[in-house]
């Protein structure tokens, strides 16, 4: 989808494009390279987060699965029936 | 920001609203056929099966592929960011509720470890002592005339073992093994001087003459 979306936005662009003008094609150039800074300078931060939160949630799933061990262990020491 | 479902013949798919506006004004077509649209595009694209928006210019061809790749790698990264912060979402309310949980079986069972705590640290009930200082023990009656040291000796206890180990063991087998190999000794010199016989050599011990 991302792909395909961004596929057809730049054909969307080029269609409105005079491919036979220099001026017009080294705009576009112009154009594309500060679209590609700015959406560069979006990804970054948007990688960042990503491998952030990878790393939260990791150690947070590692956080209830030893909890639940403990507290099951808990439960038998006191002779807890109720499951978890 | 929700992603908005939609749905576009077997395909559904949730997204932005952002990445909807976005998806209907490029092509100009309702939300769904842009919907498919773009995922035969980008089908295409990512197989190689489909060209790339070409023109003549090689850096504006190249500058486009960039982008794609980099507009579409920001979509996805966003699209990963909401998914597990929605994985996050879920897994923080569970892990409080499990500390609590755990914070008050802790403090229920928190009495019972104290005292399986203490009563491995307290040393075991000591039946010989008990014998030889009371007298009331069940084996106190043949023990008691002996003494507490006596006591301590001959006590059979196997969980005493490690406070009362140092003389019926290995130890003593090898003072007494010394002991009569000095009286052997002894013998045979007192046969020497007697002019008796020389005591048997045990076997495999016998020096060859």
């Amino acid at each position: 989808m991302a792909f395909g979306l961004a596929a057809l936005y730049r054909e969307r662009d080029l269609e409105q494009l005079d491919h036979s003008d220099p001026a017009a094609l080294a705009a576009e150039r112009q154009r594309l390279r500060t679209v590609h800074m700015q959406l560069d300078g979006r990804l970054s931060p948007l990688r960042f987060a990503v491998f952030e939160l990878a790393r939260t949630n990791r150690i947070l799933e590692i956080r209830e699965s030893a909890l639940r061990i403990d507290n099951r262990g808990l439960r038998l020491r006191l002779g807890d029936a109720d499951p978890e | 920001m929700r992603p908005r479902r939609i749905r576009s013949g077997m395909l559904e798919v949730r997204l932005l609203d952002r990445t909807a506006d976005a998806l209907a004004r490029a092509r100009g077509l309702p939300l769904e056929e842009a919907v498919a649209e773009a995922f035969r595009r980008g089908l295409g694209v990512l197989s190689g099966r489909e060209p790339l928006p070409n023109t003549e210019d090689a850096e504006l061809d190249d500058l486009i592929a960039t982008v794609m790749e980099t507009e579409a790698g920001e979509a996805l990264n966003a699209w990963r960011v909401l998914h597990r912060l929605r994985q996050y979402e879920n897994l923080e309310p569970e892990v409080e509720r499990l500390q609590a949980d755990n914070k008050r079986l802790t403090a229920r069972a928190l009495p019972n470890l104290a005292r399986s705590r203490r009563s491995t640290r307290q040393p075991l009930p000591d039946a010989c002592s008990t014998a030889a200082g009371t007298g009331d023990d069940s084996s106190a009656s043949e023990l008691r005339h002996v003494g507490r040291g006596r006591a301590r000796k001959s006590c059979s206890l196997s969980y005493h073992g490690s406070r009362h180990r140092g003389r019926g063991g290995a130890r003593l087998r090898a003072r007494l093994a010394r002991s009569r190999r000095r009286g052997e000794l002894a013998a045979a010199v007192r046969g020497l001087w007697s002019g008796g016989p020389l005591p048997r050599a045990r076997p495999g011990t016998a020096r060859p003459q």
